[in-house]
């Protein structure tokens, strides 16, 4: 065989090992994780923290559709009610192209916005129990560790609905394990709100999507109240919802934060009608 | 990490001195560049806001080069300053915030080749798999960090490998290292009846390698079969690149294809298809006359030192697609810039110019050029999909395109009227799609005029005027612009411009007519150049060879200081 020829084979066979050092079947991508068990206490000194994911979304955003779809993942893995998530319409992306549309942002959002980000940060952007900052692509894994921690804190809220004043009650009992001074948040938001939503690979809104977790207002001020306690708080706070929020859909979503834990414990609770 | 000048400098200059003992001869040339903002203002009408600077009333971006050259030996280093970073360079991490060396190198060189430890700027073939640089405006520096070997001495044949770790901002990564090899061959150079014809012809191939650490926990996102499973990276990619280039008298030709092996990553959906990229390059020069035709298609050739880098993130890339689109200089054609999209694209470009010699027909007393270009990006098959977290992704027919990303037809007239005057004509028409090129919005349909005329009065005063308007139904609506520049020899320029344009309050809504007008004065004194400027910059895209960095809207008064020696 020529010389040539040698060299010919030798390069042929060493290039499919190169290749082969960095290729992975299919059947081998995938990696099965232990979910975090729900409804485990850690001893009887903590409890499971619950965690809030912060989506500053918006309706003329492509990518945030996407977002969107991770969240429903989330809850459908997780539990809605250990994942709770709040969608922010604010930014630059925040209002839909055309002014005529629905406009689901609000000034509570765009303050939200202005405090964390600037103009140039890419949406979607999410906050993790406000101890993490994340594109959509890192919120699976922030979530899933964010899960493994516990929380000294538990929060139990009940709701009282008037049809004809619309004036809602919310009564709170907070139990602590140990003293604890924080700010407690309490926001409105609501589902299965139809609006227009830029979708990828389309020039045109589409009219016909569905927005959940749409935050709405405060009930309690822009960033909340503050409060200090020993063991167990008990305390009520009110709301008129406004005449085009559907109360059926609207959810009340209740959070402590403190100064080195970020968001101590949150929870979801839907609105009891009075009739 | 950032280095200690002083664990490199005294061994460096330890080194350097020993050598230099022997030779003498050492030609050192630097600058240095400083850009300045003074008190940012607040100007709620162009959403320019002085507390986005932590209320800063001095932000600066300054770049200190130094290096020298002697028979055998070569050294650079380069002091930055970015720690109050200029508008643009704020991102909420604060990445850019900083200051330090983040560049020093030293070269010994030989006949044999030639041996460089610390800060590498290379590029390989056209740049597909491997271009580590430097662009300031855009705030990329991606170099490595560690050591090439270049060989020279058998003729026509060029060898360099290298090894390292890829600049971030102010950090290198030590879990990712990038090693590669590059050559190329002149066959010309051995075969005498080749080169006594004209004919010349290059072949080169190159390699790159991305060793990665595969500690990210990437969780399986959207893909139903797989809702609690991480993903199980390859901690290898591997790239590598063959070109041809011929030359023969006016004529030549460069055709080069790239490949990568699975790379998923935060661009392509972690999706572990191979990525490609081939190119074809035709140019003709003769007799005052030019032409080029290029095409491009490129498919998940994102190639990037961390997996896990935000898809928006211009930093981390370690090679580079060109964009096949020209960086227009007039401000409105740039108003709407095109930016490589990494995910694929079919790029095309054609372009003829003509000289018409003076004293002819067309060319008049004192000559005329004309140039025409022509630019088409489209995407691929099923434009930015990319399939589902872990699998081969969407295959693409090769030829298949699908929707248009970017185009621009562009005519230029240069003529010299009279002794003094020189008129520059442009009429350009762009279609650009701002859904994917910005994530949002549609398709802008511009049409674009500029004239732009130069007057000499004597040796020590010239002036130059500009005009331009850009006409268009989409976005804020149309644009004028128009600018007057005042030269006095030798040494001063005074410049005023004014952008005039809607503002946009809410996307698709119109604002009120805004004024973006600048006042510049500009002094220049042997190696020195001072430009003090005040005025409303625009919130827009800065871009430079398909990449582009965005940067907010300001008002203020800024220095720049450039000195070279």
């Amino acid at each position: 065989m020529k010389k040539a020829s040698y060299t010919h084979v030798w390069t042929s066979l060493l290039l499919p090992v190169l290749f082969a050092c960095s290729n992975i079947d299919e059947a081998d991508r995938f990696v099965e994780i232990e979910i975090p068990n729900i409804n485990e206490t850690v001893d009887t000194t903590y409890y499971k923290k619950n965690v809030l994911i912060e989506d500053f979304t918006g309706q003329s955003c492509i990518n945030c559709p996407e977002a969107a779809t991770i969240i429903h993942e989330m809850l459908e893995l997780y539990g809605e009610d250990r994942v709770i998530a709040i969608g922010i319409y604010s930014g630059p992306f925040g209002s839909p192209s055309n002014a005529r549309d629905l406009d689901l942002v609000t000034e509570l959002g765009t303050t939200y916005w202005d405090h964390w980000f600037n103009e140039s940060t890419p949406q979607p952007i999410g906050i993790i129990n406000r101890t993490a900052t994340g594109s959509k692509d890192n919120w699976k894994k922030q979530v899933n560790a964010a899960l493994q921690d516990s929380t000294q804190l538990a929060i139990q809220a009940d709701t009282r609905y008037d049809d004809v004043t619309r004036n809602l009650d919310i009564q709170l009992t907070l139990g602590s394990r140990s003293p604890l001074s924080g700010s407690l948040q309490i926001l409105v938001a609501e589902d299965s709100i139809q609006a227009a939503q830029l979708l990828p690979n389309s020039q045109k809104p589409d009219r016909t999507y569905w927005h959940n977790h749409v935050l709405r207002a405060s009930v309690n001020g822009d960033w909340g109240e503050a409060i200090t306690m020993t063991d167990s708080l008990k305390l009520t706070r009110s709301i008129t919802l406004q005449s085009d929020w559907r109360v059926e859909q609207i959810h009340i979503i209740t959070f402590v934060t403190t100064e080195d834990q970020g968001v101590e414990q949150v929870i979801t609770t839907p609105v009891a009608t009075n009739h | 990490m950032r280095i200690s000048p002083l664990l490199i400098t005294i061994p460096l200059l330890a080194t350097t001195s020993s050598v230099l003992a022997q030779e003498h001869r050492v030609q050192l040339t630097g600058s240095i560049q400083s850009d300045m903002m003074i008190a940012p203002m607040t100007d709620n009408a162009i959403g320019a806001y002085a507390d986005s600077y932590d209320n800063n009333a001095f932000l600066n971006n300054t770049y200190a080069d130094i290096s020298g050259q002697s028979k055998y030996i070569d050294f650079g280093a380069r002091f930055e300053l970015t720690q109050w970073p200029m508008p643009g360079f704020n991102d909420v991490n604060n990445h850019f915030k900083g200051w330090g060396l983040p560049n020093i190198w030293v070269k010994g060189k030989n006949k044999v080749g030639e041996l460089t430890l610390g800060s590498l700027y290379e590029q390989f073939g056209s740049g597909f798999i491997l271009r580590s640089y430097e662009q300031r405006s855009l705030g990329v520096d991606n170099s490595l960090m560690g050591a090439r070997i270049a060989v020279n001495s058998i003729k026509g044949i060029q060898l360099k490998v290298l090894s390292g770790l890829q600049r971030r901002y102010w950090s290198w990564n030590p879990k990712s290292i990038i090693s590669g090899a590059d050559f190329n061959l002149s066959i010309d150079e051995w075969a005498k009846g080749m080169n006594e014809n004209d004919h010349h012809i290059t072949i080169g191939a190159s390699w790159v390698n991305k060793y990665e650490e595969a500690d990210d926990d990437i969780l399986v996102s959207g893909n139903p079969n797989y809702t609690h499973h991480r993903l199980n990276v390859p901690e290898f990619v591997n790239a590598w690149d063959a070109r041809l280039q011929y030359q023969h008298s006016s004529f030549s030709l460069l055709a080069e294809y790239a490949a990568k092996s699975g790379d998923p990553n935060s661009l392509n959906n972690y999706t572990y298809g191979k990525g490609s990229a081939a190119m074809i390059s035709l140019t003709y020069a003769q007799s005052g006359l030019s032409l080029l035709a290029q095409a491009k298609r490129s498919e998940n050739m994102a190639f990037r030192s961390i997996r896990t880098s935000s898809a928006l993130c211009t930093a981390g890339y370690i090679n580079h697609l060109p964009a096949f689109t020209l960086d227009h200089t007039y401000s409105l054609a740039a108003l709407y810039p095109y930016a490589t999209q990494m995910e694929g694209e079919w790029a095309f470009q054609g372009s003829a110019a003509y000289n018409f010699k003076r004293k002819t027909t067309l060319g008049g007393k004192y000559g005329a050029k004309i140039k025409v270009n022509y630019s088409l990006v489209k995407g691929l098959e099923h434009n930015k999909d990319k399939g589902l977290q872990g699998t081969d992704g969407i295959s693409n027919s090769f030829f298949a395109l699908g929707d248009t990303y970017y185009q621009d037809l562009n005519l230029q007239v240069d003529k010299k009227l009279t002794k003094s005057l020189e008129l520059h004509l442009m009429y350009m028409y762009q279609q650009y799609n701002k859904g994917v090129i910005q994530s949002e919005g549609g398709n802008i349909y511009s049409n674009i005029f500029v004239a732009e005329g130069k007057y000499k009065f004597n040796k020590q005063y010239t002036l130059r005027a500009e005009a331009q308007y850009l006409g268009t139904e989409h976005e804020s609506g149309d644009w004028y612009f128009g600018l007057l520049e005042l030269s006095i020899a030798p040494h001063f320029m005074i410049t005023a411009s004014d952008q005039i344009g809607h503002t946009e309050p809410a996307p698709g809504q119109y604002g009120d007519h805004t004024h973006y007008y600048n006042v510049a004065f500009t002094c220049n004194y042997e190696a020195h150049r001072l430009m003090l400027s005040f005025g409303r910059t625009r919130a827009g895209y800065n871009c430079t060879g398909g990449v582009c960095r965005y940067v907010p809207a300001s008002k203020g008064l800024t220095i720049n200081y450039n000195y070279n020696f």
